[in-house]
């Protein structure tokens, strides 16, 4: 299954990395055009997997709660890249920021059942990966000539990189087991976002920005690798087979 | 104190489906699934083989493990004057 997985994955982002590009050399037209059906596909496909993930994984528990915060900042993000499309900027940021929030939250809700082995000192470190993109974005924007817009762009790398915390120690505490994989694929998924929104950053401060852009590729990967993550998660927890003797102790229940 | 025969293990049983019904339902039927299918075993079983549950988690959570085998050694340590549930709770951490 993992392999499927992997395969999926390396023929998706190829095939995205190939479509963009040439589209790109050919016509900007195009670019956007197929920038726009890939991302409608991505989200769409993430947003219904993680609802099959919310059946799959049940409401109970924290890991229940944590994974309907998943769905619900993929939701927003769903619904702020469909409000980018229509122009809506300011209304798609709303929804934007408000993705990163649940996300944080399904993070936490997440390892919470593993606090007792979280020290302030995995935090302190897991937390330095977001210093190195601070530095980034302080040394490309311009103080200068700042203004309210370019404010809110260069605060998405930095709130992608926060959300790598998490991620960071869910690994950390998740090194050698079958979770593993889900957790590795969130934290590249949101790694890539951070590129492309620093990509994005750049590439808007020098007014070479448009949509379509290259700097889309890592953007729509992103949600691809997500995909994958939901995948590996949904595949751990196969459905319960009613023949096997083990349902029998439910009667204890 | 004596130990009335199946009550042991039921109290076994009932604070490893707790532990594990507290992180979701997935993990607590994944657990035994795995544990029937690798060691053909049911959470009571783990009273004589706490070794079974700690291979399963560990293989599902890796190094997390040991908050789940924490929670459960937290739930069970007011009865651990028993000499089994002693001797499950110290099997858990070896």
């Amino acid at each position: 299954m993992k392999t499927n997985l992997n395969i999926f994955l390396i023929f998706s982002l190829l095939a995205i990395f190939c479509i963009i590009t040439i589209s790109n050399i050919i016509n900007y037209s195009y670019a956007e055009f197929f920038s726009n059906v890939i991302n409608l596909g991505a989200t769409s496909s993430l947003l219904g997997l993680c609802i099959v993930n919310n059946f799959r994984v049940g409401m109970h528990g924290g890991h229940g709660a944590a994974w309907i915060l998943f769905t619900l900042s993929i939701a927003t993000w769903f619904i702020a890249e469909r409000m980018w499309e229509l122009n809506m900027l300011t209304h798609a940021d709303l929804f934007w920021f408000s993705g990163y929030v649940f996300y944080f939250i399904f993070g936490i809700m997440y390892l919470k059942p593993f606090a007792h082995q979280i020290s302030k000192q995995i935090i302190v470190i897991s937390s330095l990966v977001v210093v190195p993109i601070f530095i980034a974005v302080f040394f490309t924007i311009e103080w200068q000539s700042i203004s309210h817009t370019d404010m809110i762009i260069a605060s998405y790398p930095l709130v992608d990189a926060i959300m790598l915390i998490p991620s960071i120690i869910g690994l950390t505490l998740f090194f050698k087991g079958r979770v593993r994989f889900s957790w590795t694929l969130l934290l590249i998924g949101m790694t890539m976002f951070v590129m492309a929104d620093y990509g994005f950053m750049y590439f808007d401060s020098i007014e070479e920005y448009y949509p379509g852009h290259i700097v889309d590729v890592p953007y729509i990967w992103a949600y691809v690798i997500f995909i994958g993550g939901i995948l590996a998660n949904i595949n751990l927890f196969q459905k319960r087979d009613k023949n096997k003797r083990f349902n029998d102790q439910n009667l204890m229940k | 104190m004596e130990d009335i025969p199946g009550v042991t293990g039921a109290l076994i049983s009932v604070t490893i489906s707790q532990s594990l019904y507290a992180i979701s339902k997935a993990v607590h039927d994944e657990v035994g699934n795995a544990l029937y299918k690798k060691y053909n075993c049911y959470f009571h079983d783990c009273l004589d083989h706490p070794e079974y549950l700690v291979d399963i988690i560990q293989q599902i959570f890796g190094d997390g493990y040991i908050s789940i085998i924490h929670n459960i050694n937290k739930k069970l340590e007011e009865f651990s004057y028993q000499k089994p549930i002693n001797e499950f709770l110290l099997g858990l951490y070896k």
